[in-house]
């Protein structure tokens, strides 16, 4: 029953944390399947204004992500309001887009196109990118505060001599260094935004390998920390 | 010289205070507080804080004394173990395997494709 009631407190939380994720991507996800759907069985400007909504979504979405952001730098501050000042013209120029039956369909999907590889597609990827390093510091500032929480459980419980087992303390280390190469990657990915002239250099990483690399970091010290609770608190 | 200082000591006995004096000390006694007797304070809401204090006490002394020790630490409580707690873990873990997965940010850049074909086909059409 404890089981039960545990499972469904971790699932009740993980929407509580990201409930307004999870209905953008969904949102976004679905305005894409239907210009799938529009554009070979629709007439053209349908399909034309389908594509017109999706790229209106994902400029909501991605203003949305960018006001919901905290605590920055005030040089992150700037880059915000750059590309906030960016999407606002973006969604200016798709509102201006007269599209109706008698449009040139042609002529204006490629033009849409155009816009979208010379100038929105670019910008979209620098925004997800800032959002992407400023959302892997939020969850790296967690980790290294139950780093700490559990350090100090692990030294009361050492104090009180309660415990003895050597692998609680090399599954902390663990992590602790796990943390501390994740932090490193997140900085480097956080200088790669502040640069405003990156030399592309194909053998470098870029900020979303940087990112991952360190989210996966971030993951297996969680699996630490799970493993020294199961150590600390065994299940019966 | 024995009968002599008997009678010395008879004249002391008819020794007698001041009247003034005897008025005096007389006022004095019976206008100074009078001593009670202790009767043990009853009143419930004291004797309950009294005892609550003491309870505390003595458990934080247990505690100071290392008195966990003598409990398994299956059976402490996960209040005294905040950063191991089973549950908060699994919330944190699964937000950064959410990242990694789902994340509403990746989509973005996943999409990107999608849409270049599709408007390319839409050209292609037309």
């Amino acid at each position: 029953m404890l089981k039960i009631i545990g499972a469904l407190l971790v699932f009740v939380s993980l929407f509580a944390i990201s409930p307004r994720v999870s209905a953008q991507s969904e949102a976004l996800k679905s305005a894409l399947r239907e210009v799938s759907a529009s554009v070979n069985n629709e007439s053209g400007d349908k399909a034309l204004k389908k594509v017109i909504n999706f790229l209106s979504l994902q400029i909501d979405d991605l203003t949305k992500s960018l006001n919901a952001i905290k605590g920055i730098s005030v040089e992150q501050e700037a880059i915000r309001q750059d590309f906030l000042d960016f999407l606002n013209e973006s969604a200016k120029y798709l509102d201006g887009l007269v599209v109706g039956s008698g449009s040139d369909i042609k002529a204006l999907a490629n033009e849409i196109n155009n816009w979208r590889e010379n100038a929105y597609n670019q910008r979209v990827n620098k925004i997800t990118e800032f959002l992407m390093v400023l959302q892997t510091k939020s969850l790296l500032k967690t980790a290294d505060t139950r780093l700490v929480k559990i350090g100090s459980d692990l030294a009361r419980l050492r104090d009180l001599k309660i415990l003895k087992d050597d692998k609680a303390q090399f599954l902390f280390n663990e992590s602790n260094i796990l943390l501390v190469a994740a932090g490193d990657l997140t900085n480097q990915a956080e200088l790669q935004l502040s640069t405003t002239t990156i030399i592309m250099d194909e053998r470098k990483p870029g900020v979303r390998d940087l990112v991952f690399k360190a989210l996966t970091k971030i993951q297996q010290a969680y699996k630490r920390f799970i493993e020294i609770s199961g150590i600390i608190l065994p299940r019966p | 010289m024995e009968d002599r200082i008997i009678k010395i000591l008879q004249s002391l006995k008819l020794i007698k205070p001041d009247e003034g004096f005897v008025s005096r000390s007389r006022n004095t006694v019976l206008n100074s507080p009078q001593n009670t007797r202790w009767v043990p304070n009853l009143n419930f809401l004291e004797t309950l804080k009294f005892s609550a204090a003491l309870t505390l006490a003595s458990a934080l002394l247990f505690v100071f004394l290392g008195g966990l020790a003598y409990f398994n630490v299956k059976n402490a409580s996960p209040m005294l173990l905040s950063g191991v707690n089973d549950n908060d873990l699994k919330v944190e873990e699964a937000n950064v395997d959410f990242q990694i997965q789902l994340g509403e940010v990746t989509y973005h850049l996943d999409s990107e494709k999608e849409l270049g074909a599709q408007i390319e086909e839409l050209i292609k059409n037309y």
